[in-house]
């Protein structure tokens, strides 16, 4: 039974990571997104059980596939924990811009080898609302709360802010917004955020 | 190491591992299968039974759904009684007259015939499009 991880698991698998690319000579660039990057920068998301990756060189050099590959062993992780599945998913109007340096691994004084960015918060925001999966029969719970947390998080208020926020990223979606606005007026009178969600902390 | 089948999803999830891991291990699984024959194996076996009623009848309506949706062989277990609810389930945290009217018409026939109301691709992966 492979397991979840939680921040600091991940943290430490990045500090792997970056020691092998360092030790290769090489400086990876890494974008994450989804419920990782929520993982990794918010105070309101606790654990994940894939990384959803971005930018990474294709195909991956030997070195990278084998991290991954022990990392996977050593953890009993998925062996396919680190992936770049999202990257269909992502915006063409996003820009470096639009992404944040969330920190360089290993974080001990040897060379940097992996720099990880997540995406801003309305980025993030954006992401979430143009999958909008808050009825997804076991999903739909935390796809909710993450939604009102990160509304919280921006200070908007309404669902028209929201969707202006996703037209930014997502034009086409934003252009007729019925569904996202009926969907997130019942998602922001269905529960409550938590008390102060930040991201990024 | 994810599970193969949505019968050994539902064994982890009956020996403790959350059922939103368990199920998101198995679709990116599903997903990933190149042929229809894979999918259908990886369908082909009852689940066991649970004691929720809810997740039972899910059972059947993830297998009915995803076999209809990559034209496997949609299994006979899925037409068994314990597969279907009797009460409504809306899959959403507080029910109401527009959001149940919306599920009702969103939700893929595979899970409204057995009483379950969601939204109209449920079960999406970032996994699902490359596969697709």
């Amino acid at each position: 039974m492979s397991k979840s991880f939680d921040r600091d698991q991940l943290l430490s698998a990045f500090d792997e990571i970056g020691q092998a690319a360092s030790k290769n000579g090489a400086v990876l660039h890494m974008a994450v997104y989804g419920g990782s990057a929520l993982m990794l920068a918010s105070n309101f998301r606790f654990s994940s059980e894939d990384v959803d990756v971005a930018e990474l060189p294709n195909p991956w050099p030997a070195w990278l596939t084998d991290a991954a590959a022990r990392i996977a062993e050593d953890r009993n992780w998925s062996a396919d924990w680190l992936n770049e599945a999202v990257g269909v998913h992502l915006s063409a109007a996003a820009s470096q811009d639009d992404h944040i340096e969330f920190g360089t691994f290993p974080r001990s004084d040897a060379d940097p080898g992996l720099i990880v960015y997540i995406p801003t918060l309305e980025y993030m925001l954006a992401l979430k609302l143009k999958a909008v999966r808050v009825f997804d029969p076991l999903k739909g719970p935390q796809e909710a709360d993450d939604i009102r947390n990160l509304l919280k998080a921006t200070g908007l208020r309404s669902a028209e802010d929201a969707v202006e926020v996703l037209a930014r990223y997502f034009p086409r979606t934003a252009a007729d917004p019925i569904k996202q606005l009926f969907l997130l007026r019942h998602v922001l009178s269905d529960g409550e955020a938590a008390d102060a969600p930040r991201y990024p902390v | 190491m994810r599970p193969d089948t949505l019968s050994e999803t539902y064994q982890r999830i009956i020996a403790g591992e959350p059922q939103e891991k368990a199920f998101a291990e198995f679709l990116d699984t599903f997903y990933g299968l190149a042929d229809e024959a894979g999918k259908s194996r990886a369908l082909a076996h009852e689940p066991p039974l649970t004691g929720d009623l809810r997740l039972d009848a899910l059972a059947g309506a993830t297998a009915d759904y995803l076999a209809k949706k990559y034209r496997a062989d949609v299994p006979a277990w899925t037409r068994r009684q314990c597969r279907y609810l009797d009460e409504p389930w809306f899959t959403t945290g507080k029910p109401g007259p527009g959001i149940n009217e919306f599920l009702w018409h969103s939700s893929p026939s595979e899970f409204r015939s057995r009483n379950i109301f969601t939204e109209s691709r449920p079960f999406r992966r970032a996994s699902q499009r490359s596969a697709d």
